[in-house]
């Protein structure tokens, strides 16, 4: 029986230890009934013009949080280039929120670098907590015409899943 | 979720192993104290293996399907371990070994990382009684992951960071404090999590 218990302490410790550290992206849908506002805010694009949320009202609207030194959102923005270029006309938009700390410095030449054709927006942790905290990148919220978060995606997802997720809101 | 699930059927199973006569409690989670309060028959022993077990799958249902953001482990990668008593002559140099703990599955870019946008760890000091000669990192491992082109020097696992310190001729014998600050940026092969800067910090006593 000792030899039982102790099997059962090492599996039990092996399988702890598998659930800390597996880190998997997660991806939260929303039924519509549970569907909340997305929270508003005010950032300011490149141009130091100040850009809202609510700017996008009516539009389905992908909001990815990134940042340069994010190997697995360098992956994402090309695909996020293609839907932008792709839905635009049917009431689409991305907006991308860098959270590098060093600024436009950076981020200006990186977005020129990677041909990025929507909006992007400098963000800041308020409005990261302000979505529940932003504590992994790339996360992405995918929000509907009324508004209201429908679905968020934790780190790199693939990008069928995502254009599934737009195409059914358009 | 997972969590709910698993302990219902871990109630499930104790209902059913009360129904075929064992000795096994009906009350919920957690299962430890009811199993250890069967004695130390083989029954209960029996029990608390199985406890154990049913613990085990938890465990691994919250590893393995996470279906909610408190479920993911962000927050602090890297963690220090104590750093031990430095005492030292005065004049005279010490090597101070700093052991960081890497969580799983998780790397942090090395200290000169591979390309020019990944954020370096970087160990720093702030002014104090010793003086800082130097600071060697460990070798990086050099490994490809899907986001980039090329292999990226990371370090991952427990790593020593060792600093070289020296202590003026003419510095006040008597025991001070050390600080410094960690700055990583970790990621794994799906998500990054912001840089962080940990305060880290070893006794010393000069003589």
């Amino acid at each position: 029986m000792t030899r039982l218990r102790q099997f059962a302490l090492v599996a039990a410790l092996a399988a702890l230890a598998f659930g800390c550290t597996s880190a998997k992206p997660v991806n939260a849908a929303r039924p519509e009934k549970d569907r909340k506002a997305a929270p508003n805010f005010a950032l300011k694009d490149a141009d130091g013009k100040t850009v809202q949320l609510t700017d996008f009202k009516g539009k389905v609207v992908m909001l990815d949080f990134w940042a340069t030194w994010c190997g697995p959102c360098k992956i994402m923005i090309p695909w996020f280039v293609e839907l932008q270029r792709q839905y635009k006309d049917q009431g689409f938009s991305v907006i991308g929120v860098s959270m590098d700390e060093a600024g436009w410095q950076i981020v200006r030449p990186f977005v020129e670098e990677m041909k990025m054709n929507y909006p992007v927006l400098l963000g800041t942790d308020e409005v990261g907590a302000a979505f529940g905290g932003v504590e992994v990148l790339p996360t992405t919220f995918i929000i509907d015409r009324q508004g209201r978060i429908v679905d968020t995606h934790f780190g790199l997802t693939s990008k069928d899943e995502i254009e599934n997720a737009i195409k059914a809101l358009l | 979720m997972p969590s709910k699930l698993c302990c219902s059927r871990q109630k499930l199973k104790r209902h059913r192993g009360a129904e075929g006569g064992s000795a096994a409690t009906e009350t919920g989670c957690p299962p430890s104290r009811a199993a250890g309060a069967r004695g130390r028959g083989g029954e209960g022993a029996k029990n608390r293996a199985s406890a154990i077990l049913l613990l085990s799958l938890c465990a691994l249902c919250l590893g393995g399907n996470p279906v909610g953001f408190a479920q993911i482990p962000f927050g602090q990668v890297v963690s220090v371990e104590p750093s031990p008593a430095l005492t030292l002559k005065r004049g005279a140099q010490l090597d101070l070994p700093l052991r960081l703990i890497i969580r799983g599955g998780y790397h942090i870019n090395s200290n000169s990382p591979a390309e020019d946008y990944l954020i370096p760890t970087a160990l720093s000091w702030n002014p104090g009684p010793l003086t800082v000669k130097s600071v060697a990192y460990p070798k990086a491992e050099a490994v490809k992951y899907e986001f980039s082109s090329q292999p990226l020097l990371v370090f991952s696992g427990a790593i020593t960071v060792t600093t070289r310190f020296a202590v003026s001729p003419d510095a006040a014998p008597g025991e001070a404090r050390l600080a410094g600050k960690l700055r990583y940026q970790a990621c794994n092969e799906k998500m990054c999590l912001p840089p962080k800067t940990l305060d880290v910090s070893a006794p010393v006593r000069v003589q």
